[in-house]
């Protein structure tokens, strides 16, 4: 509750997770860094003030919420492993994503600044800091193996990116929103927000985000926060048709102005079809192909529930089919990283 | 079968085709065999509270046969510490599709067997998947295992006619990790148990 208690609660309960074997390198290097950090903030003098110490504290809380989910060993490395890729589009600087499973239906991809912070407000801690950014992604834990049900995680980068970079903020220049309410005013920024990051994770996931809006809530009327599940739909498709329209040229003009990519399609969809229907994961020849498998694979349950799919799937209980198809696409995604990883290790 | 007859196979693109993804390095094709590495998923066995693992659904103190085991998964070249005497399920690194006319056995390539890790198993001709692993240390030590080593050989061998092997009916098909054990989903076992309560009046 006090903030120096809590902060050396934090600060045992991290040194026993470095304690966990096989603890990761990269992260054991944040947690040890985070470790050091609080024993400076308890013992140096003069003391910081106490609303930086619970500050402070809050930012350790949450980063120790994602290095323990990193180091359960359950982390689902194979959406990691597309976002990475796709946070390289956009983001220069290294990073490093940690996970926690969530037992909520509730995704989201955040960043972690405790090293910003450090570096602001306690500046007399002497010891170097490491230079990865931090990036928490949550996930249900139900879906750890359901990456086709994570494709909602690109709309989250779109959230990331555009809270990184001011995206919204940036529209608001070239398109103002004259004598309209601050409420209005907010509703706006929302509504931008989130037509952003569909547009965003369309540019990797195609029609991929259309049938996940659609899984998740295809009724849902426009709100304060949210517009309604058919204009955002109506939006992609547009987007995805190659159509020209005043919003995406909103946008477009921002991250121009921001130095930024654009958005663009970003994907391949791989013809899964040959291998999925013989039960075998499928070759993804290079990053488009990754990021477009998420396409691919609700095309393919789409196929599946209208009744056209392969003789497999005829008959058998449709959570079966659900798990097998996500697994051929989670081991398709595997076998690529694996891949990566062993051509590097031979360059 | 030798190895001109299993590239043969790896080049067919038909039912009779063998498929084996990924194969990392080509010299895992051996002269009789081909070496297959180990995975990265693990359900290692833990002990509960429950003085045995129940196999009958009837028994009212029945658990499922996953909480006997922990799963915990690494990357590609990470550490797993295999200590005597305790079972731990892995798969292995390559999903395989055999062809429908072969029958593969699995067997611990000798360098692991000589460290007291023994494993032989037999899969169906046409099976879909990652090979399971049984992992058993029956040495004194606890063993380094390294993910992605090349752990098993697979030997295999021709059938005379296709086998239609296959479909949601199978208890362990298009697995891509270990499964526990579904002896509890056995028809068998409720029969069994019948002519055991029959037994019993």
């Amino acid at each position: 509750m006090h903030p120096r208690t809590d902060l050396a609660l934090l600060a045992e309960s991290l040194a026993h997770l470095s304690k966990t074997p096989y603890f990761n390198r990269a992260i054991e290097k944040h947690t040890h860094s985070l470790i050091e950090v609080i024993r400076h903030a308890l013992t140096v003098s003069p003391p910081y003030d106490e609303e930086i110490l619970r500050s402070f504290a809050d930012k350790v809380w949450t980063c120790h919420r994602y290095l323990q989910g990193s180091t359960t060993k359950e982390a689902p490395y194979e959406i990691e492993y597309c976002m990475r890729h796709a946070i390289s589009d956009w983001l220069t600087d290294p990073c490093l994503v940690t996970t926690a499973l969530t037992d909520e239906k509730d995704f989201h991809l955040k960043p972690g600044d405790p090293w910003e912070f450090v570096a602001k407000t306690m500046d007399r801690y002497p010891g170097a800091l490491p230079k990865e950014k931090l990036i928490f992604i949550g996930v249900p834990r139900i879906y750890k193996h359901m990456p086709l049900f994570c494709a909602a995680l690109y709309h989250e980068l779109g959230h990331f990116v555009d809270l990184a970079r001011n995206v919204t903020d940036v529209t608001f220049l070239t398109h103002p929103v004259n004598g309209a309410s601050d409420k209005v005013q907010e509703l706006i920024q929302n509504h931008r927000r989130e037509h952003f990051a569909d547009l965003f994770a369309a540019c990797y996931v195609g029609s991929g985000i259309i049938d996940s809006l659609d899984a998740i809530n295809p009724l849902a009327e426009h709100s304060p926060t949210h517009p309604a599940t058919k204009t955002r739909i109506e939006v992609i498709q547009g987007f995805l048709a190659g159509e020209g329209f005043d919003e995406l040229t909103m946008y477009q003009n921002a991250l121009q102005k921001l130095g930024m990519p654009r958005l663009e399609k970003r994907y391949t969809v791989p013809a899964i079809e040959t291998s999925f229907d013989d039960i075998r994961p499928h070759n993804l020849a290079d990053a488009a192909e990754l990021h477009g498998i998420m396409a691919a694979g609700w095309s393919y349950l789409g196929r599946i529930k209208s009744g056209g799919g392969p003789k497999w799937t005829v008959g058998g209980n449709q959570l079966d089919v659900i798990r097998i198809v996500n697994d051929l696409t989670e081991k398709s995604i595997r076998n690529a990283s694996i891949r990566h990883l062993w051509d590097e290790a031979n360059r | 079968m030798i190895k001109a007859e299993i590239l043969e196979r790896l080049a067919r693109d038909d039912a009779t085709g063998l498929w084996i993804e990924p194969l990392l390095d080509e010299k895992q094709v051996g002269e009789v065999t081909v070496d297959l590495r180990l995975g990265y998923d693990f359900l290692v066995s833990i002990v509960t509270r429950r003085p045995y693992i129940g196999i009958a659904r009837d028994d009212e103190r029945f658990r499922p046969i996953s909480t006997y085991f922990q799963p915990t998964r690494r990357e590609l070249g990470e550490r797993f510490i295999l200590y005597p005497d305790q079972v731990v399920l892995a798969t292995t690194l390559e999903y395989i599709a055999l062809p429908i006319d072969c029958y593969a056995d699995v067997l611990t390539r000798s360098s692991y067997t000589r460290l007291g890790i023994a494993l032989s198993t037999m899969v169906q001709p046409g099976f879909r998947g990652c090979f399971s692993v049984e992992l058993f240390n029956h040495g004194n030590n606890p063993i380094e295992l390294v993910v992605g080593a090349k752990m098993f050989q697979m030997r295999l061998t021709k059938v005379a006619d296709g086998l239609n092997y296959g479909g949601l009916d199978r208890k362990y098909f298009g697995n891509v990790r270990p499964t526990p054990s579904r002896a509890a989903d056995d028809d068998d076992l409720l029969r069994l148990r019948a002519i055991s309560e029959q037994q019993k009046n």
